[in-house]
């Protein structure tokens, strides 16, 4: 036999030999190499080498199944000792779990509101091909601001001209009384084209999408409507009465939609076809290009690109609307058109739409909130760990000495971490869907916990699980791990360095709740003070009632029958009507006089509708229907004398551009500054006046607020006799006018739970670690007290450890907070004051949270028998 | 007591039949002897841990020998356990198969 060995080649060898199973591993490369000489003997060293490649690859899948299956075995055991461990500490474990579970819901939540905002009109089919027409007034509007308002006449000629439309939607809206037998409602009636669904994607339950409005007299209604109207009845093919101020017309239920998603734009619950304008309406509303009122969607051919368009857009305004505009605008022309046009991609118009109000700016700071209370919840997450694993410096030298390696120990403590963030987490979701209708009404969404059951979502959690469980596992983990077993169990290590990350910590977490908690004070205050603050006009016990006739001479006979009737009610004060309620106001209406000429804003009031809104004359006098020529007469604001330097009012002529000199409206008065509008926006020139041509919307009505509900139930019944066919419409302009900050509503709220939130994990956060830093010296303390000394002296030594940790908190946050107050205030030019007394307030609030923590520990952990505190180690 | 598999079975009766030599490569190669498959050693590896692991046999390490690149071999033999499960299979066997005419040819 030949007594010389043979060396298996060295990278298939070394190979092999990752391949074999862990407990085998000494002997296993020998048996390899003993049939490699048996091999290489009989057939030759190429064969021997052969022989062994196939090994290697044979021996993989034994490796591979091998290896799922201890990991699994591995796996059930990693979990059952993390878990026995996290069942040993349950109040640790509770208060590191809840802090974090809490923070994963606010991230959750405010993630969910983030994905549905950036998903607005997604689901559209050709979505790239959609766009909206979006119209810029120059006189009127910063350059960069574009509508959406536009005439109805022009979706069809938008077609005709370009050829890249493919089709052109319009989207009107009139509200009518809706009927079907005994049921009656005011609704908001949509009014579209024919290809309506073939270019949205809304799904119909019932009905076919593309004949549902072939008819003029179809009608498309929601489920939610069908419901209302038609309860478990099949409505297709049933008929609904609709009318429109005083026309009637029957249509035919052609189609149910689905409920409106909650990331569309367009929104309908009844939708007929544009043409049924003509009557409903009138004929002017279909052919007059002057009446910019609704939006219009395009849907491009599939070639045609967006720009192509835009570039021919003035072409088009020459074209039709400068002929049209000139009629009564003699500035416009074709150097110097009076709309410019320009598309807006469909997915782009939610936030076009909101910008306005700030929304895109929401989005960014509603992540900013998120990521600061995801920050603050996973840092005490990780302290929290960190702390308590320095506790268990004995159990780890136990656990080496007993033979667990190094990597052993690493894994489980990971495990340990991921387990308990995993547990947070589905806290954190379960958490999440509880809250969502409370979150829905804070933040205006109808999101549902279909929305949080994506599989994007759901791998986005996962992922983060095991992120965050690693991370903050990776300190016990791989340093606690790598001392010697000797020298933990003799005590050497005391970790005593890890305190001061442990503090810088806390301290970063309680700056950030000091940081939010100020910031919702100041925004909570803004919001009172802009609620609370009069007005200048008698808000309280002012109703408003819709008037629903279109017609001038319909709606002043309402107003006439009205304050007749009412005058026999000694509760019903005055009654006036006007065009618009307050908060809005027809805004751009130019006025010249000999001095120069200024946009104001204007309404168009009734009689006696100072004396119903509560305003008196500084000067002049009111309307009087004694004087015929006070249809031309105007009443004006102080802002708007002081602006145009008017120094004797009465009297004074103006009249708008447009008529021409001689100016024939006249001044009769003039009111103080009212806040008619928010009082974000600073008081502008304002002019009140009779003139015909639009018409009164609302009724006004003074009252009595010392018998509102009966009050209430007069007013409808005098309105049955009015208008028995239209219904009672009403509201109250403090409700109103509350709803005008219904943003900074939603803010506030949002914000102000959102910092009790952060106070929470913080203060979890700050007793988790003073307990842990108080057992930690229980010794000590026992010691102490054998000496003589008394809690109160423990307790001070305690708190000077950490007062200069809140002292820095607070110190941190003061100057970020005054910062993001005042930008935030700027925004309203009616503000309160950044007063200091809030900051200082805060402070000491900060302060003596921290002290009854701290003495809560104290007494539990002091007042033990020092001889108990000696013996337990 | 579980029952093993037949993989189980015949590398322990491998062993057996082996007595004092029984390490893995002689087990791998009585068993294919019988068998007629090719069992490869990282077939045998597995099997052996679990039968130790599960205490039906019972392993020594030996001497190293040169041409195992200076690596020890691994010598197995059945425990009582191992005895007792190998009895209990062939009497499960018995009464299964009991009563039962024969394979059709």
């Amino acid at each position: 036999m030949n007594k010389s060995t043979k060396n298996p080649p060295g990278l298939l060898f070394w190979m092999i030999e990752q391949l074999i199973p862990e407990q085998l591993t000494e002997t296993g490369s020998g048996d390899y190499a003993e049939l490699y000489q048996i091999i290489y003997a009989e057939r030759g060293k190429w064969r021997a080498k052969v022989w062994l490649l196939l090994q290697v690859f044979r021996a993989v899948p034994y490796y591979i199944s091998e290896s799922i299956l201890w990991s699994t075995i591995l796996f059930r055991n990693y979990v059952l000792t993390a878990w026995r461990n996290i069942v040993r500490n349950k109040i640790y474990s509770f208060i590191n779990i809840s802090g974090l579970a809490i923070g994963l819901t606010a991230s959750i939540l405010i993630l969910l509101f983030v994905n549905n905002e950036l998903s607005f009109n997604n689901f559209h089919k050709d979505e790239e091909r959609l766009f909206r027409v979006g119209v810029n007034f120059p006189k009127w509007d910063g350059p960069d601001e574009y509508g959406k308002s536009c005439p109805v006449v022009m979706g069809p000629a938008l077609r005709e001209y370009f050829p890249e439309v493919e089709s052109s939607i319009r989207f009107a809206s009139q509200y009518a009384v809706v009927r079907h037998g005994e049921k009656r409602f005011s609704e908001r009636i949509r009014f579209t084209d024919k290809e309506f669904f073939d270019v949205f994607s809304f799904d119909l339950a019932a009905g076919d999408p593309a004949t549902a409005l072939s008819d003029l007299s179809s009608i498309v209604l929601t489920e939610q409507y069908a419901e209302k109207y038609f309860g478990d009845e099949n409505p297709t093919g049933k008929t609904l009465s609709l009318t429109f101020g005083d026309k009637q017309r029957d249509f035919t239920v052609s189609g149910i939609a689905r409920n409106m998603p909650n990331n569309s734009s367009i929104l309908f619950n009844f939708l007929v076809r544009v043409e049924n304008m003509e009557f409903t309406y009138s004929k002017e509303a279909v052919t007059n290009w002057g009446d910019f009122s609704y939006p219009i969607y395009l849907k491009l051919n599939e070639n045609s690109r967006p720009e192509s368009m835009n570039k021919k857009f003035p072409e088009f305004v020459t074209t039709y609307i400068v002929p049209a505009f000139s009629k009564w605008d003699e500035s416009a022309s074709v150097e110097n058109p009076p709309v410019k046009l320009q598309l807006q991609k469909i997915r782009d118009i939610h936030s076009i739409d909101n910008a306005m109000r700030g929304s895109s700016r929401t989005t960014f700071l509603l992540m900013s909130i998120a990521f600061f209370i995801l920050a603050i919840a996973s840092i005490n997450f990780m302290n929290l760990s960190i702390a308590r694993s320095s506790q268990r410096f004995t159990e780890f030298g136990m656990r080496r000495v007993l033979g667990a390696n190094r990597k052993q120990l690493m894994r489980q403590f990971w495990s340990e971490s991921t387990v308990m963030t995993g547990i947070s987490m589905f806290t954190g979701i379960i958490l999440a869907i509880l809250l969502l209708p409370l979150f829905n009404e804070l933040a205006g969404k109808r999101l549902t916990t279909a929305d949080l059951l994506t599989p994007l979502f759901i791998a986005e959690g996962i992922l983060t699980i095991f992120i965050v469980g690693i991370l903050s596992g990776s300190y016990p983990a791989i340093v606690m791990t790598a001392f010697k077993p000797v020298e933990v169990l003799k005590n050497r290590i005391a970790g005593r360095g890890k305190t001061k990350l442990n503090k810088t910590l806390v301290a970063l977490q309680f700056a950030l709740s000091i940081f939010m908690l100020l910031v919702a004070i100041f925004v909570g205050r803004q919001l009172y003070f802009m609620i609370g603050t009069d007005t200048g006009y008698n808000k309280d016990g002012l109703v408003t009632i819709n008037i629903q006739e279109y017609e001038t001479e319909a709606e002043a006979k309402v107003l006439e029958r009205f304050k007749t009737l009412a005058a026999s009610y000694p509760d019903i004060e005055n009654v006036s009507a006007a065009s618009v309620t307050f908060g809005a106001g027809r805004s751009g209406y130019p006025i010249q006089t000999e001095e120069g000429s200024l946009t104001v804003i204007q309404y168009k009031v009734a009689h006696d509708y100072l004396k119903t809104i509560g305003v008196e004359l500084i000067t002049g006098r009111d309307f009087s229907r004694e004087i015929a020529s006070d249809s031309n007469a105007v009443i004006v604001n102080e802002s708007l004398l002081n602006i145009m330097k008017i120094e004797n009012p009465l009297g004074k002529q103006l009249g708008n551009p447009s008529d021409g000199y001689p100016y024939h409206l006249t001044i009769i008065g003039v009111v103080p500054d009212y806040h008619f509008l928010s009082l974000k926006r600073e008081i502008g020139p304002m002019i009140i006046h009779m003139v015909p041509g639009w018409g009164l919307n609302r009724l006004l009505v003074s009252i009595n607020t010392g018998n509102i509900s009966e009050t209430l139930i007069n007013l409808e019944s005098i309105w049955k006799e009015i208008q028995p066919d239209k219904p009672f419409t009403y509201s109250f302009i403090s409700d109103d006018l509350a709803r005008q900050y219904s943003v900074e509503r939603r803010w506030f709220n949002i914000v102000q739970y959102s910092t009790i939130f952060a106070f929470l994990i913080a203060l979890m956060g700050m007793y988790g670690l003073i307990s842990f830093a108080v057992t930690r010296r229980i010794k000590e303390i026992g010691i102490r007290k054998v000496l003589g000394a008394r809690v109160l002296n423990i307790y001070n030594l305690i708190v000077k450890e950490y007062v200069v940790l809140v002292l820095a908190a607070n110190l941190i946050s003061w100057p970020a907070a005054y910062f993001t107050v005042r930008q935030i205030l700027q925004n309203y030019h009616y503000r309160i004051d950044i007063e200091p007394l809030y900051f200082i307030i805060t402070g000491a609030v900060s302060i003596l949270v921290m002290l009854l923590v701290i003495s809560y520990s104290v007494v539990k952990t002091a007042n033990r028998n020092p001889a108990d505190s000696l013996r337990t180690e | 007591m579980k029952i093993i598999s037949r993989v189980e079975e015949l590398i322990m009766l491998s062993i057996w039949r082996l007595g004092e030599e029984a390490y893995t490569v002689p087990i791998m190669e009585e068993a294919n002897r019988h068998t007629g498959s090719k069992w490869i050693l990282s077939g045998i590896f597995i099997p052996l841990n679990r039968l130790e692991k599960k205490g039906l046999i019972a392993s020594e390490l030996g001497d190293p020998t040169p041409e195992r690149g200076g690596k020890r071999k691994r010598f197995y033999k059945i425990t009582d356990e191992g005895f007792a499960a190998l009895k209990e299979v062939r009497d499960v066997e018995k009464s299964m198969w009991d009563g039962l005419s024969d394979i059709p040819a």
